[in-house]
């Protein structure tokens, strides 16, 4: 809801330039939205294949576990089509309204769950060739990463979850969050200052 | 943060996702090195992070359900064309035409904040009455109808607001009745020596405002009508869509019920209702034979002065009494149902308690001469047996009959729990269909709900889902809900 409601807020605030942006930088024409209003299944079809692979990447990011990402990126996609069924749904940006679901449905695990995901980024290392004192150690890194990742305030961890997480280009980024590429660049030096600050002596 | 320090950073970004090392990226920018380095090594952990990929197995089963839920919502969709009758999918099929040929679609949504007095608040209105009448359902088409009337109070606020004038009209309920200057539902109403007052009006009565908002911040009334009144007098016209009743314009639509071989110069009996747009529109009509009476309106609240005594209150010659107990089935307006039986509530109606549909209940009500029944009086039953018994003695209700005040178990289909404090609220509980969502309400298995800022809602829940509800009943009758979910 936060996202949603950030994301909202930011769009009003730039106007039509930044909205055109966001169309452009996610590779989706407004007739491409019309068509996904519409439910024709090939859209539908072609929309999943298209965007799939990059909110999967950002939950898996967020979360840290293959199974939760690939039930909660399912989730978005099915969310959207509720939307669009209610008469919402995204209006300019099909990417930003994937991602901002994407964000809230994370935030929402975590606020159910009550827990931080300790040792969830131990899957992501590679499975061979680190000795098992080389793992270990990785292992660590990553239960401290993923930790440190949640000190960092909500935009922080959506924006390098985007980055980081989602591969986005800076301006896909930009466009996702309706901000402007010069705020998105200072969001995630701050953001990865912060984690470094966090990080401590644990880095090698 | 300089823009040089945002580009050195950018470029640094992309030379690590590349495989750069940390010090070849920061021997590009000596002199930012420092401040660089902190993020960029932040930067570098992340990137060594290998990429997750999907599974492809993952992937498809997502796309599947994906499709299967587009295929439901269209389904959906067209199930909810298709389940109109032939009339109403004509409508269908008309409004279809006029998105295609007129782009009604953008229209109306460009038209949908328009106020009175612009442009385009006919398409508004208009869309709104081919809704209405796409709506099968009464008591959606009932939500919807209470929807479009705070759209209308929405409306007069916001004219008073900008400061101008423009045409209004809507339904409220009278809340105060100042020399010249009444409130009806929170607005601020003034009457003038022109404002038509049908008589009678009384705080709490439902009634038709049609004015124009004025600068002076209020709305100037041209007419104050009781939302419903009745009408006694010679049928003087008749046509499919229009009669006339003691002179009186009525309109005849698909709700209307007319009882069978009414010919002209017969007395009728008529239970009007005022719409907003000033049409009367007549709910029931009855025959009183075909002795001529001088009209009158009758006010549903008695003050006003009537030259014929309204529906029959007491029994008279010609009419016999009955009592049974039932359960209700149907309520619309004046009209109820209960156990198959077609009553007419009238101005004496005793209505004890808020009765709702699925309460047991005892009814006491005439055979008027034309064979229809007037209720006399309907209260709850409280007993669990429903033996639809009758008797047609005129006696009065007999000793073993239920108090009129209303039970805690019998208050809302469903089970109860709760103090019962003469004045505390019960607890209710109940499920059933969401058939209304406005600001401040919903409408769920015909109850109206009071929402407060306590009140808990599962924000997936919208209008024809199946809901849970966990309300709290005041003495006044009215619910507020405590907690509103998805139903299992």
């Amino acid at each position: 809801m936060l996202y949603c409601a950030a994301q909202t807020t930011t769009y009003l605030g730039h106007g039509l330039e930044s909205l055109k942006k966001g169309v452009q930088a996610a590779g989706v024409s407004p007739a491409e939205i019309d068509r996904i209003h519409s439910l024709d299944t090939r859209s539908v079809g072609e929309l999943h294949d298209r965007f799939y692979p990059v909110v999967y990447r950002y939950v898996r990011f967020r979360l840290g576990n293959e199974q939760l990402a690939e039930d909660l990126a399912s989730d978005v996609f099915i969310r959207l089509i509720e939307a669009v069924q209610r008469g919402k749904g995204p209006r300019t940006s099909i990417q930003g309204w994937l991602m901002a679901t994407a964000a809230n449905l994370v935030a929402d695990y975590y606020r159910r769950s009550y827990r931080q995901p300790h040792g969830e980024l131990a899957e992501e290392l590679p499975a061979n060739g680190p000795l098992p004192d080389e793992l270990a150690a990785r292992n660590e890194l990553g239960v401290q990463l993923q930790q440190a990742l949640l000190s960092l305030t909500p935009d922080q961890q959506h924006v390098i979850a985007l980055r980081f997480g989602a591969s986005l280009s800076l301006e896909e980024t930009a466009a996702s969050l309706g901000k402007e590429a010069n705020a998105i660049k200072a969001l995630q030096f701050r953001a990865l200052a912060a984690l470094r600050r966090t990080l401590g002596d644990s880095l090698p | 943060m300089s823009e040089r320090l945002a580009m050195a950073f950018e470029v640094c970004l992309q030379a690590l996702a590349t495989g750069a090392s940390l010090e070849a990226c920061l021997s590009l920018y000596p002199d930012l090195a420092d401040e660089l380095r902190p993020a960029l090594q932040a930067a570098a952990v992340l990137s060594r992070k290998p990429a997750a990929q999907p599974a492809p197995a993952a992937q498809a089963r997502s796309r599947s359900q994906m499709l299967a839920h587009a295929t439901r919502a269209r389904s959906q969709s067209r199930w909810q064309v298709l389940r109109q009758p032939l009339p109403r999918l004509g409508l269908v099929l008309m409004a279809v035409m006029v998105a295609l040929v007129a782009g009604w679609g953008g229209l109306t949504s460009a038209a949908a904040q328009s106020l009175p007095g612009e442009t385009l608040y006919r398409v508004k209105r208009a869309d709104e009455t081919v809704r209405l009448q796409l709506v099968r359902d009464t008591q959606a088409r009932q939500a919807l109808r209470l929807t479009f009337n705070d759209r209308r109070e929405d409306e007069a606020r916001e004219l008073i607001r900008l400061g101008r004038k423009g045409p209004v009209s809507f339904e409220g309920i009278v809340e105060g009745q100042a020399a010249g200057q009444w409130t009806i539902s929170s607005l601020p109403v003034a009457l003038s020596a022109e404002t038509q007052v049908a008589g009678g009006i009384g705080p709490g009565d439902s009634v038709i405002v049609i004015g124009t908002t004025r600068l002076e911040g209020d709305i100037l009334a041209s007419e104050i009508l009781l939302h419903t009144y009745q009408l006694v007098g010679p049928v003087e016209q008749q046509a499919p869509s229009e009669w006339v009743v003691a002179g009186q314009l009525l309109r005849i639509v698909g709700a209307s019920q007319i009882q069978e071989d009414i010919h002209p110069d017969d007395v009728a009996r008529v239970l009007v209702e005022v719409q907003p747009n000033g049409d009367h529109v007549a709910l029931v009509i009855l025959s009183m034979g075909s002795a001529r009476r001088p009209p009158d309106r009758v006010a549903p609240n008695g003050q006003g002065s009537p030259a014929t005594p309204p529906f029959p209150a007491s029994p008279e010659a010609d009419d016999d009494q009955v009592e049974f107990n039932g359960i209700v089935e149907d309520h619309q307006g004046p009209v109820w149902r209960i156990s198959g039986r077609t009553l007419l509530q009238t101005s004496d109606s005793d209505i004890r308690g808020e009765i709702v549909v699925g309460d047991q209940v005892r009814v006491h009500a005439l055979v008027s001469g034309t064979g229809g029944l007037i209720l006399v009086r309907i209260e709850k039953n409280g007993s669990d047996r429903v033996d639809d018994s009758e008797s047609e003695s005129g006696e009065e209700p007999s000793p073993d009959d239920p108090e009129a005040t209303p039970t805690p178990e019998a208050s809302v289909g469903g089970d109860s729990s709760g103090d019962t404090e003469a004045d505390d609220p019960e607890r209710v509980h109940f499920s059933g269909t969401v058939t209304g969502i406005s600001s401040g309400q919903w409408v769920i298995a015909g109850q109206t709900l009071r929402i407060t800022g306590d009140s808990q809602i599962d924000e997936d829940l919208g209008v024809g889902d199946q809901a849970e509800v966990r309300a709290l009943r005041y003495s006044d009758g009215h619910l507020e809900a405590e907690r509103i979910e998805a139903a299992d």
